[in-house]
């Protein structure tokens, strides 16, 4: 666009500037947090293995749980005690793998919280002005 | 937000508004983004500065920064120092104004280029886009710098 430059004059309609506007907002003030691919990577892959398994075996015990249910609602005796024992057996590895999952280390966690830090202590501050071009 | 047509109701327009060398007098202002006000300044006290930053550059949504100048947003000080209202982003001052009297406010330093319009000057001269004006007057109550939103020819219609 053309330097225009208005000195001493009387002006009598307002003078349209067609490049008024920056590109700038108050809506991006907080830095972002500037995610590196092995980070992202550790947040789609880092949970530990044995949250899955714990998981896996926690729903087949529920499902197993309500299998009994069936069977046993009209007369526990029905259930026997070795599916008793399996169900037992189901929770309680699930529990254990729950638990191994949470001594093993969390890459997945480590990230989030790193993330999570970072929105709590990025000051809010303004955009850089960015150039328009002439 | 401020618009032409949904002005504040505590906002009394001045007679005499300077900034940055250039006189607007008769109650007019000095920017207007399609029918968006983003500076208000008006009668009081001490001046009353209404100030609203682009909020959303896709869709050119305003959002009130400073209210009657009161600051509406964390990041936006409001403070007085020795004669001047001033106000600042993030430790950058983009406005300081000097009440001359009940009729008449001086505008001595701005620079809106933190809040999305691409305005700066000091008190010689005001540059906008790029646009430098100094020493101007407008009188008649209307906008000294417009920027057309919607292709409308709204505001180079004569005032």
């Amino acid at each position: 666009m053309a330097e225009m430059n208005i000195q001493d004059r009387e002006i009598t309609e307002t003078q349209i500037i067609p490049d008024l506007l920056t590109g700038t907002d108050i809506g991006t003030w907080q830095a972002e947090y500037l995610l590196r691919e092995v980070e992202f990577e550790r947040i789609k892959y880092g949970k530990p293995i044995t949250f899955n398994w714990a998981n896996s075996i926690a729903l087949t015990s529920f499902g197993f749980g309500l299998n009994l249910l069936g069977k046993g609602y009209s007369d526990i005796t029905n259930i026997s005690k070795g599916e008793w024992i399996a169900l037992v057996a189901g929770i309680a590895v699930s529990i254990l793998l729950y638990v191994i999952g949470l001594c093993l280390p969390n890459n997945r966690k480590k990230v989030m919280d790193k993330i999570e830090k970072h929105f709590e202590d990025a000051p809010t501050k303004r955009q850089a002005f960015k150039e328009h071009n002439q | 937000m401020i618009t032409r047509d949904n002005l504040p109701k505590n906002y009394i327009p001045l007679n005499k508004l300077t900034v940055c060398s250039n006189t607007i007098t008769g109650g007019g202002n000095l920017v207007a983004v399609g029918d968006v006000l983003p500076l208000l300044i008006g009668k009081g006290d001490k001046p009353k500065i209404w100030l609203q930053a682009l909020s959303d550059t896709k869709n050119n949504k305003f959002v009130v920064i400073v209210e009657e100048s009161i600051s509406k947003h964390p990041a936006v000080k409001v403070y007085e120092d020795s004669g001047y209202l001033n106000v600042m982003i993030s430790g950058e001052l983009i406005l300081s104004v000097k009440m001359l009297d009940e009729e008449s406010v001086v505008v001595e330093k701005l620079d809106f280029r933190p809040i999305g319009l691409n305005m700066h000057g000091n008190s010689s001269s005001l540059t906008v886009g790029g646009g430098l004006f100094s020493g101007n007057s407008m009188s008649g109550g209307g906008t000294l710098i417009g920027f057309d939103m919607q292709g409308s020819n709204r505001d180079r219609e004569p005032l």
